[in-house]
């Protein structure tokens, strides 16, 4: 199915506290609603053409979680580590004002799903997709280290953010049917192109998410990029198709129980997740 | 870059110090018994080798690493599997196979130094959203929990994989 072509995640890491630089707002000023300190009221909607979009998104939302298997093992994979992955607290639909597709919002572990540009199923599933990734990744290490951190070793933290798009992409998109219509590829010289793909959608959502040069993305990425590609946590392969049936038979999920995502893994690590509940309980395991 | 299967054929430290032709007619190995866990039924074996050499696979595969996939192993594994209650040799060659994908795969993710891995799940992870701009509203809030219950409940009585919903098509594999 057709990939999101234009629109590209962003909003990683926190906002800008006082003693930040002020140009690096780390991609909040795309989410209004996120950002403390505008003074942006999102207007509640119930009727007309916007109630309608954002009650879609959100059911698109669940739909997603209760079919596509990749956003399902996602979810496993994440509550297996220890951290609760409620659609409640960890997801919300909400109006971006660019043309971005979705973020991932460290600061208070949320999913942000914009329902701007895409509200239908492929794109809300695609988007989940990526953005669970980065949930994954927020889970497993030390994504963000707070404003004032970051300030003083950008370059790690840079690493650490093009690493995780590296991941999303390789392990989202890039299958070699949206290579082409994307034209990452041609028609038949194909080749050893899928790094070509990833490196160029890691190098889109870097530039998105934080006020650098292009240069600076691309020596980033060339850094980490060796470890990052290699890294298929939770799946352990790289997908070869949107539809797991065609490229996996979801074999991913019965390796995944043996590395420890599973749903057993789940209950016993978060306890049925409920939110508000505390987390991160240490298991006997 | 092809990230694991050049450490497919690595010799494991923890099976034997010999070469691997030495193994073979060594006596056997009850070190490995304990890791017999790590062998799958034998129908993943056999989808796996169905897939590797199916077109479509060869396509990504040589669009990922740039070369021609080498399913030579998975048919050694299912071959192997099948016989690893009669053979002693295959039983042990399987668990080493088994043991090298299993290191090929931890290994990807330890070498992976970029970030540091946490020992405990962030403790910011699940504490109440700040009142302010990116609160939910009420109405998203009572949709979204009995979205949890929904979601919650199709984990614990479907699996994983999930309901099958109208539009679900069979799929092509053949582990039932």
């Amino acid at each position: 199915e057709r990939q999101p072509s234009s629109a590209s995640t962003a909003a990683d890491e926190s906002s800008a506290s006082k003693s930040a630089p002020s140009s690096e707002d780390y991609g909040y000023s795309v989410f209004p609603k996120r950002d403390p300190g505008a003074d942006y009221k999102a207007p509640a909607r119930f009727i007309g053409f916007r109630a309608w979009r954002h009650n879609r998104c959100l059911k698109n939302v669940l739909d997603c979680s209760m079919t596509d298997p990749f956003i399902r093992y996602l979810i496993v994979a994440i509550r297996s580590r220890g951290c609760s992955f409620t659609l409640s607290r960890n997801v919300s639909c909400e109006r971006c004002r660019f043309s971005f597709s979705g973020g991932y919002d460290p600061m208070r572990k949320q999913v942000a799903v914009c329902e701007n540009e895409f509200w239908a199923k492929p794109g809300i599933c695609s988007v989940l997709r990526h953005e669970l990734i980065h949930a994954f990744d927020d889970c497993r290490a030390v994504m963000f280290k707070g404003a004032d951190e970051e300030a003083k070793e950008p370059n790690e933290s840079l690493d650490r953010l093009a690493c995780t798009e590296i991941r999303a992409a390789s392990l989202n998109h890039c299958m070699l049917g949206a290579a082409k219509m994307e034209g990452y590829t041609g028609m038949f010289n194909y080749a050893g192109q899928h790094q070509h793909c990833v490196k160029s959608k890691a190098l889109m959502s870097v530039l998105a998410a934080r006020q650098i040069s292009r240069p600076e993305g691309e020596a980033a990425i060339e850094r980490v990029f060796d470890r990052c590609y290699a890294d298929l946590e939770p799946f352990g392969r790289i997908p070869a198709s949107l539809k797991s049936f065609r490229s996996d038979c979801d074999r991913f999920i019965i390796d995944g129980a043996r590395y420890g995502y599973s749903i057993q893994e789940a209950r016993q690590r978060t306890g049925n997740a409920a939110p508000g509940s505390a987390s991160g309980s240490p298991s006997a395991s | 870059v092809n990230p694991t299967d050049h450490l497919a054929t690595m010799p494991i430290a923890e099976a034997s110090t010999k070469p691997a032709e030495e193994q073979q007619s060594q006596q056997p190995n009850p070190k490995l018994d304990r890791y017999s866990w790590l062998i799958r039924p034998c129908s993943i074996y056999k989808e796996e080798l169905r897939v590797c050499r199916s077109r479509a696979y060869r396509k990504h595969h040589e669009f990922v690493y740039g070369a021609q996939p080498d399913c030579s192993q998975w048919a050694v594994d299912y071959d192997n599997c099948l016989q690893q209650n009669d053979d002693r040799p295959a039983f042990e060659a399987l668990v080493l196979s088994e043991m090298r994908r299993r290191h090929a795969r931890l290994r990807a993710m330890t070498g992976n130094d970029v970030w540091q891995y946490r020992d405990q799940p962030p403790a910011e992870w699940n504490s109440p959203l700040p009142s302010g701009a990116a609160e939910a509203s009420t109405v998203d809030r009572l949709t979204l929990t009995g979205a949890d219950e929904a979601l919650n409940s199709s984990f614990e009585q479907y699996g994983v994989l999930g309901p099958m919903s109208i539009g679900a098509r069979m799929s092509q594999c053949t582990l039932l």
